[in-house]
């Protein structure tokens, strides 16, 4: 029963050390940006157009993130130690910097709305493609940051 | 930490970018360690011991800050 119990953790966690070490290839890099540069392109279109569609919208926003994401999650080119302890790094930082924009810019936007519309000032939430986009541009440039610095 | 990875390198008479590639990390590793901007890890630091023919020790030093 004890052999039958350390196997299943020792495959969780296997399986959960597999997970924390999953990231693309380089040259996912490369189309994480495109991706990100075609749907910045189309969100510039939708403005100009004046075409105010709300599933097109959503649509574009989930594909932003994704390619944001693909990049965050691809490898360097050379994806030494180094560049690791700097990616948990730039996650962490990301983290924080996130949580403290969550909870700090809806107030902001509350304040600049009293003195702006001083009879019935406006309190928002921030959605959650706000806080997600803010916390992977934040990742990704303190990553490119970091890694110059050194 | 201080370390002798320059001199090391020196005495062997190999680049920044040979060493890298000889331990398998980037150049710029190799550079942060030398100037104390980064502390190896213990693979690092042995893969490094091999190739110089020196102990870990020799190589690297704790500093008072340590």
């Amino acid at each position: 029963m004890i052999m039958y119990k350390s196997k299943i953790l020792d495959c969780e966690r296997s399986r959960i050390e597999k997970m924390i070490k999953f990231q693309l290839p380089n040259k996912y890099i490369k189309i994480g940006i495109g991706i990100f540069l075609a749907t910045f392109i189309s969100f510039a279109v939708l403005k100009f157009t004046g075409v105010n569609n709300e599933f097109i919208k959503l649509a574009l926003r989930s594909i932003m993130l994704i390619s944001l994401l693909i990049i965050s999650i691809s490898k360097d080119k050379e994806e030494d130690e180094m560049v690791k302890l700097i990616r948990v790094q730039s996650y962490a930082l990301a983290f924080m910097i996130g949580v403290l924009f969550a909870v700090i810019q809806p107030i902001i936007n509350y304040l600049v709305s009293f003195v702006v519309n001083t009879d019935k000032p406006i309190y928002s939430n921030l959605g959650d493609f706000q806080v997600l986009i803010f916390m992977l541009m934040i990742q990704l440039s303190f990553f490119y940051f970091i890694k110059r610095m050194r | 930490m201080k370390n002798r990875l320059k001199v090391e390198r020196a005495i062997l008479d190999i680049t920044q970018e040979e060493l890298a590639k000889k331990i398998g990390v980037s150049r710029q590793t190799i550079n942060s360690i030398e100037k104390s901007r980064y502390i190896p890890s213990t693979v690092l630091a042995l893969k490094m011991s091999k190739l110089f023919n020196k102990t870990v020790n020799d190589i690297f030093e704790l500093d008072f800050e340590d």
